[in-house]
């Protein structure tokens, strides 16, 4: 035998790896992805730190502009003022969540898919639509209006209430997730142990969610923090931070004080962003892989009061869809109330007109189109490039980043980035590429999320088997990976689709004249008192984010139909 | 049982023709040089080597399986032959090339993985005929091939099925046909029937052998199954933590055995600690045994190991014979044979596979005294670390 192990002579010498040709198309793209990531978050991020520390003539002068904030009392107090309204909010919204999401998961009530559809509406438009419904019912000419005893709906009260609506949906799949991961081998130990289902509520069912619960809390926080359309419409005379960064910036072109503002909103949502993620890995593990699901018996009283609860939930937001809706159609509020379609003739109004609305449907569909294609190939691309830690360390980091910065922190961000006159990418200013790539990256995380579960849920060795039939991996990609994933490259389109078309916050620094979008048309209507058409105008992104949604909805059932196909009867 | 049966099955195959002969009987025979030869692979995760220096030669349209026991770097050493994980040091030569450091898509060789990784989008058909496509083969060419390949491996005319509509024993030949489809010279199997339940495991086996044996095919297959290592491989390279413990056709691993761990790995046997006393003679809790091989171990202790099926019963009394009274501890049924667990005072326990033959008309009971002998020729002695 041991003559065996001597060497071929003729074999040449090599010193370490070739790297494929797969290998390095990879890492191409991988080098693409980052360098682009880079030029659109980073960068951005650290112009708008760096703006916080200069005076308006680019002089560094160090923490003077944070000084200024913290003494004038007008300007810190919307600090607190924001903070006491998220809090408010995220608290109410997140126990109505919690209600809904228990009827939905954890009882035998009917209609529950009804139920679901209802709780989606708040996400069909802008932020605006619920502060607008609730001027419609409470405002000064309100029909509910004596329902809030002589309380003013413009300020706190009605900001809380439009958030509150707002966030519904957010919170509820957060919690929803959690409370239907929970497993049910615990609830039969507790019954074997014969607990009560008081004592079973607080010693399962509660710590079975806490970390959902953290979670949620810590989003929706950050959401209601950060939101600009219902301070806007509603708030009045009370600051907020979101209202007071636009002043700032939009109103009296101070940047530097911007930028300070801009950090006050975006430090939070970092803190909130690492709590929320350490809480969805402690959710993940206290559920772990083999958890039994948990299936309700039908129990007549518990169905019978989470059938009233969801209904008396869903009536209030169908309530307030349907007023805007009506309110929309209304001629002349509230003096003439025949219905008629003259709130819908745009053009005659302040705010882009129609033309908004067609810009808006082409950036959405420009965000869907190319906010997939680069999401999911570098998700692909960071999943299966081998070596190169660091550019994929990078990508990852970077990919998480966008969740914990507010999308108007983005947006200011992007105006100090992309308006440096000496920036060579400064053409793209005002223009819709800018509010395209603004756009894609606000809701970057979310969709590389859906990206890379859907990637790691194929078999890995599918690249493998590709390779050792001397297959190019771009074409088992296209023909094996990317059919497999469709599913989620259908998702997250759509979801991109549909934020592009209600999305305020990032674009609201970086439209211009020729770019306007339905969502600032919105405001715009709004802020000239035109509350009746900027309504109109929250129907037809209502209308259009939901035929989107339906669509989705049909390709969904053709796809799974084929997976099963796949997979055999 | 199975052990007695399997290798009959070895022995069946030897009577049928030279090419399961043993490998490396052929290889001393022929003067070409191995198919495949890998020396020193060293793969490291950090300090952790999940391959500490391997080496071994296969040669062409050997059948050779890695065995061990999980987590003792099988797969690992597999991925490094195919290229889909490079070793940290050392190299590999195929066919007389240095391909240590070419990536997969530039080696030759068929893969078949543990879940097989069909894609389950593409029929049976497509599936196989994925690495056929790119290499500019006609349309009906392929076809055929696919066909032939189909029928090679049981399944004919399942073309139009999606892989999700097959059973994993289905499953697995599509990937096994895919692997062959290209022709490659170098089969590699990664616990090809694991996933697969007992009785279709014993099917395919022999399938998978003939089939080898039909086309020649160089074949790695891994497996921590050592009933089918023994009943497939023409040799079987017994892996433990990194490190390759010993090469050899299946009746060599098995009668010879270089260490406790292979003994142990490989068929059951008994291991009893024992103590040298005198020429060929050690001593085991107080008893003294015979063994011609003793002299290695003169001055230091180790362990004793005989297999069950070299303990026979005996009415000779002769106790330089090896023959010891035992009792029957327990019995248990095996059809062929009978396992008796037999003790000798509180220290010695032995286990016996004794022939339903040699027992017929005696009733087996526990409690019951009897006389056994242990076969002088069949004893091996390994030292304390376990080797010998
Ligand atoms: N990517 C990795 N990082 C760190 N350690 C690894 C990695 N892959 C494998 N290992 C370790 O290397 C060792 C050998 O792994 P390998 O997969 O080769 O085992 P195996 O013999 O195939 O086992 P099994 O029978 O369970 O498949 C194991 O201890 C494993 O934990
Ligand atoms: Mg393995």
């Amino acid at each position: 035998m041991d003559t065996l192990y001597k060497r071929p002579l003729r074999a040449p010498f090599r010193a370490g790896p070739v790297t494929s040709g797969d290998q390095l198309l990879l890492r191409g793209l991988a080098l693409l992805s980052a360098l682009l990531l880079v030029v659109t978050i980073l960068f951005p991020l650290y112009s708008m730190l760096a703006k916080s520390f200069h005076d308006a003539s680019g002089l560094f002068i160090g923490l003077e502009n944070f000084q200024r904030y913290f003494s004038e009392a007008s300007l810190y107090r919307a600090v607190s003022n924001s903070f006491v309204i998220a809090g408010m909010a995220t608290l109410i919204s997140l126990l109505l969540a919690f209600l809904y999401g228990y009827g939905l998961t954890r009882t035998c009530m009917p209609f529950k898919p009804l139920f679901r559809v209802v709780s989606l509406i708040p996400l069909l438009a802008p932020s605006l639509l619920p502060a607008i419904s609730l001027v419609y019912f409470f405002g000064n000419q309100g029909v509910a209006k004596e329902l809030l005893m002589g309380h003013s709906i413009y300020g706190p009260i009605g900001i809380v209430l439009g958030l509150v609506i707002w966030v519904f949906p957010s919170a509820l799949m957060i919690l929803m997730t959690s409370l239907s991961m929970t497993d049910a081998r615990l609830y039969e130990a507790a019954s074997v142990l014969k607990a009560g289902p008081i004592r079973t509520f607080f010693t399962v069912t509660l710590p079975g969610v806490k970390y959902g619960l953290i979670s949620a809390a810590f989003v929706v926080f950050t959401l209601t923090l950060t939101d600009f359309g219902v301070a806007k419409v509603i708030g009045g005379q009370y600051n907020v931070l979101a209202t007071d960064l636009f002043k700032q910036v939009i109103g009296q072109q101070n940047f530097q004080m911007g930028a300070v503002v801009g950090l006050m909103l975006l430090l939070p949502a970092i803190l909130a962003f690492f709590v929320d993620r350490y809480a969805r890995r402690k959710q993940v593990a206290i559920t772990g892989a083999r958890a039994v699901p948990y299936s309700p018996k039908p129990h007549a009283l518990r169905d019978r009061f989470f059938l009233l609860y969801c209904s008396l939930i869903g009536c209030l937001l169908i309530a307030m869809l349907g007023m805007a809706a009506y309110a929309s159609f209304v001629t002349f509020w509230p003096y003439d109330q025949t219905l008629s379609l003259k709130n819908y003739q745009f053009d005659m109004m302040d705010g882009g007109g129609w033309a908004a609305f067609y810009n808006s449907l082409q950036m959405a569909l420009l965000t869907a189109v190319f906010g997939t294609l680069f999401i999911f190939l570098t998700a692909y691309v960071s999943e299966r490039c081998h070596g190169w830690r660091p550019v994929l360390n990078l990508i990852g980091g970077l990919t998480l980043l966008p969740m914990a910065v507010p999308g108007m922190v983005l947006g200011l961000a992007y105006i100090f980035f992309f308006n440096a006159p000496d920036n060579p990418l400064n053409g793209f200013y005002g223009g819709m590429t800018i509010m395209v790539i603004s756009t894609i990256v606000h809701y970057y995380t979310v969709s590389h999320l859906t990206a890379v579960t859907a990637i790691k849920q194929m078999d890995p060795e599918i690249e493998a088997v590709g390779a050792s039939l001397k297959v190019p991996q771009y074409r088992t990609f296209c023909r094996v990976s990317l059919p497999l994933c469709l599913p989620a490259v259908l998702d997250i389109s759509t979801y991109l689709f549909s934020t592009a078309m209600t999305t305020i916050s990032a674009v609201i620094f970086l439209y211009s004249p020729d770019t306007f979008l339905a969502s600032i048309a919105m405001l715009h209507m709004e802020g000239a008192g035109d509350i009746a058409p900027s309504a109109a105008m929250a129907m037809v992104i209502v209308l259009t984010s939901t035929s989107v949604r339906l669509l989705h909805w049909l390709l969904t059932r053709r796809l799974s139909a084929r997976l099963q196909r796949w997979k055999g009867a | 049982m199975s052990q007695a049966h399997s290798l009959d099955l070895f022995s069946d195959q030897l009577s049928e023709g030279p090419a399961v002969d043993g490998g490396a009987a052929q290889m001393h025979r022929t003067p070409s040089p191995p198919y495949l030869q890998v020396f020193d692979l060293v793969k490291k995760y950090g300090t952790f080597s999940a391959l500490d220096g391997v080496s071994l030669a296969i040669a062409a349209g050997e059948f050779i399986s890695f065995l061990g026991p999980s987590g003792c770097g099988k797969t690992t050493l597999l991925r490094a032959i195919a290229g889909l994980d490079f070793q940290t040091s050392g190299s590999l030569y195929q066919d007389g090339a240095d391909i240590s450091w070419l990536p997969p898509d530039q080696r030759d060789f068929g893969i078949v993985f543990q879940s097989y990784a069909l894609f389950p989008n593409l029929t049976v058909a497509e599936n196989i005929a994925y690495g056929l496509e790119n290499q500019g083969t006609k349309k009906h060419q392929i076809a055929e091939r696919v066909a032939g390949l189909l029928n090679n491996v049981g399944l004919p005319g399942a073309e139009k099925r999606f892989p999700g509509q097959l059973s994993g024993g289905q499953q697995q030949r599509v990937a096994l046909a895919r692997a062959l489809a290209p022709s490659p010279n170098l089969l590699l199997l990664d616990e090809p029937l694991s996933a697969l339940d007992a009785r279709v495991r014993v099917h395919l086996r022999r399938e998978i052998k003939a089939l080898q044996h039909r086309l020649g095919i160089t074949t790695i297959m891994v497996t921590h199954d050592q009933e089918e290592a023994m009943t497939m491989a023409d040799r079987i390279v017994v892996m433990n933590q990194g490190r390759i413990e010993q090469i050899g056709t299946p009746r060599e691993i098995y009668e010879n055995p270089v260490s406790v761990f292979v003994a142990q790995f490989v068929g059951t046997i008994n291991l009893l600690p024992f103590t040298p006393c005198g020429p060929d003679t050690v001593e085991v809790a107080g008893l003294k045994f015979r063994c011609p091989h003793s002299g290695r171990h003169k001055g230091t202790g180790g362990v004793l190991a005989i297999r069950p099926e070299d303990i026979e019963c005996t009415d000779v009394h002769d106790h330089d014979a090896n023959c010891i009274d035992v009792r029957v501890e327990s019995s248990e049924f095996l059809g062929a044979t009978m396992r008796l667990k037999l003790v000798q005072g509180p220290d010695l326990a032995l286990i016996a596979d004794v022939p339903i033959r040699a027992l017929r008309g005696s009733d087996i009971r526990p409690g019951q005294a009897m006389r056994v002998r242990l076969d002088a020729e069949r004893i091996r002695l390994f030292d304390e670390a376990g080797n010998c």
